[in-house]
């Protein structure tokens, strides 16, 4: 594919810089636990990032007055970062392609509270960041990059996808740099919403477990900054190639035999002219749901048959940040790359009764030559991204 | 079956003016991927599941709402109808998100990943948003739009090609000529430059150059050249 990255950023429970997040991925320790600032009833654990809205504003120099969506105050968190680290030139022909799935749900949610008891009422400042584009725009204007952006949204798979039409304009010329990945934050409708589906854990969600219960919602943001190769520039990895399905199977759930899911991985180890033998870690969707946990492992046994590389889900850690998942992954990949190690599946106890399948006990250091990345998402939105060395 | 009885209006909208359009072009091939894009997505489920998580206090919900309120809900029925496992992608960029899903198409085909591309709109107004418009001081009394545009994009002139895309690019300048995007309508409806999109292809002469301008607030979001061919 012929493209470096030469920008990482990532915010999550574990930390709002890449450092934080590697310390914790180092060390086992998981950001899951107690809500502390989402509105909700609902008394689930969750992923959430260990700072208010206004500590964000804060880390942002941002005025306090100023009303802000967090899913746009997290994304610009990862994005300046990125952009810290990759050091693009000024003047050049660049871009921003977010994505995200519940724009700005948090605030929507306290101007419909006095919106649906009078139409007349609700402060509009709370809505205006509602629909999707508002994030991107917000993030690219205190970023400032100026020129192309557009977001995207494909669920659970939204960043991925983010990333692979960000490569595809790298590629063909459209852009010469883009910050591409995506961004959520956690919401009273989303928890409510997984909550309906009777798919989240009441304990931190162990993926693969036999026991597995469902999974726990996270947030956060994650972008990867990249340009083509022979554009001059310091660069920590590339990007070898990327691939999406669907699985055309159900609206929410994933088919047994993971039909999207292996159509995803085996289009992109195709394209990155690599065979199965030579992925030594994949970063899985994992999100401890019995049904995709399931599918999932039924798609990599189609892809691997019985030798299965490393792999585990980080979202034992983060939790599942829906839109923005694909996108901190993409940065722990990189840094899996970059630091030659396979990140631990947190809380796996036992084998699932269907399958062998033992994911990464604990962070372990080891020859890390390519990683795949999973991200499957509702109606069957299935893409692969795999990342190599230098 | 289920999934068509739960529809909301953008999700009929949209899915019933892709499967139509699927229909007309089966007789020429076959698509490999589909991309939709979409401003507020299907807002009328977001606002009632927001409603019913509000008057229920959190309690017990019907997720259906929820999983239709998914901003690729439309893209991915289509797939499930049509048990398509290609390329499927969807866009929430307000007033370019549909440039967007073209330019996505064209660098598919560009590339060789796919020889037919179903792109597309579709939007829902409610009374909610037109409220909220209103008070914006957006809609100046009109009503919000809605509605749904879909057409097949190939990389081969097939016999039942209407027009040719020359160019799209998303620039600040513009030449000071062709057909815009009304600065109002398009404030409000995200699809005004599908709409446009589709009127020029449905009113074309042969041979006729038509540049289409996305110009928003006086600035130039994407510009389209289409060159229209000879009907059947």
């Amino acid at each position: 594919m012929g493209i470096k990255i030469i920008g990482l950023g990532v915010v999550s429970s574990l930390g709002v810089d890449v450092a934080s997040n590697m310390e914790a991925l180092k060390n086992g320790k998981s950001g899951i636990g107690k809500k502390r600032f989402v509105r909700t009833r609902l008394d689930f654990p969750v992923g959430e990032v260990k700072y208010s809205n206004a500590d964000l504003h804060a880390l942002l120099g941002l005025e306090t007055q100023r009303t802000v969506s967090r899913t746009a105050l997290l994304g610009a968190m990862a994005v300046k970062e990125a952009l810290r680290m990759a050091d693009v030139p000024s003047g050049v022909n660049w871009g921003l392609v977010s994505s995200t799935s519940v724009g700005g749900m948090d605030l929507t949610e306290h101007f419909y509270r006095e919106f649906s008891l009078n139409p007349k009422r609700g402060r509009l400042r709370y809505v205006a960041g509602h629909d999707c584009a508002s994030s991107t725009d917000f993030i690219a204007g205190y970023c400032g990059i100026e020129g192309f952006r557009t977001t995207l949204s494909t669920a659970c798979s939204s960043s991925a996808n983010a990333i692979l039409f960000a490569s595809r304009l790298l590629e063909r010329g459209v852009l010469d740099y883009v910050v591409a990945g995506g961004t959520d934050a956690l919401c009273a409708f989303t928890l409510n919403g997984f909550a309906s589906l009777k798919i989240l854990d009441s304990e931190p969600c162990r993926p693969f477990d036999r026991e597995r219960g469902g999974l726990n919602l996270g947030e956060g943001a994650g972008y990867i900054a990249m340009c083509r190769d022979e554009t001059p520039g310091t660069a920590c990895a590339c990007l070898l190639s990327g691939a999406n399905a669907n699985d055309a199977f159900h609206q929410t759930a994933s088919s047994a035999n993971g039909e999207g899911a292996c159509r995803a991985m085996s289009l992109a180890l195709k394209r990155s002219g690599l065979h199965p033998e030579d992925v030594d870690y994949v970063n899985l969707h994992g999100t401890g749901t019995p049904n995709n946990d399931y599918s999932e492992q039924a798609a990599l046994r189609r892809i691997f048959g019985t030798r299965i590389p490393a792999c585990s889900s980080t979202k034992s850690y983060t939790g599942h940040a829906l839109a923005a998942a694909g996108g901190m992954e993409a940065v722990f990949s990189v840094l899996a790359l970059r630091e030659q190690l396979c990140f631990a599946n947190l809380r796996f106890e036992n084998k699932m009764d269907e399958t062998s399948l033992v994911p990464q006990r604990k962070t372990e250091r080891r020859l890390v030559r390519h990683v795949m990345s999973n991200s499957f998402g509702f109606g069957g939105n299935c893409t692969t991204l795999i990342f190599g060395r230098l | 079956m289920n999934l068509r009885r739960r529809m909301g209006p953008g999700m009929k909208m949209g899915v019933s003016t892709a499967m139509a359009v699927l229909e007309a072009f089966a007789p020429y091939g076959e698509t490999d991927a589909i991309i939709t894009a979409t401003g507020l997505g299907c807002i009328a489920d977001s606002e009632k599941f927001l409603s019913s998580m509000l008057g229920l206090q959190e309690q017990a919900l019907n997720p259906t709402p929820f999983i239709q309120s998914t901003f690729n809900a439309v893209g991915a029925s289509i797939a499930l109808l049509r048990g398509e496992h290609g390329y499927n992608n969807t866009f929430s960029h307000r007033e370019t998100g549909f440039e967007c899903a073209l330019l996505d198409a064209m660098l598919l085909l560009d590339a060789g990943e796919a020889k037919a591309v179903l792109v597309g709109f579709f939007e829902e107004a409610t009374s909610s948003v037109s409220a909220i418009l209103d008070r914006m001081g957006l809609t100046r009394g009109k009503d919000v739009g809605e509605g749904a545009v879909f057409l097949v994009l190939t990389r081969d002139c097939l016999p039942c090609s209407q027009a040719e895309i020359r160019a799209l690019s998303f620039e600040d300048e513009y030449e000071d000529e062709g057909i815009f995007v009304s600065k109002e309508m398009s404030r409000y409806w995200a699809g005004a430059f599908a709409e446009l999109v589709h009127d020029v292809l449905v009113n074309a002469h042969e041979g006729e150059e038509q540049v289409i301008v996305n110009d928003l607030n006086g600035q130039c979001h994407s510009k389209m050249c289409l060159r229209c061919l000879l009907q059947e």
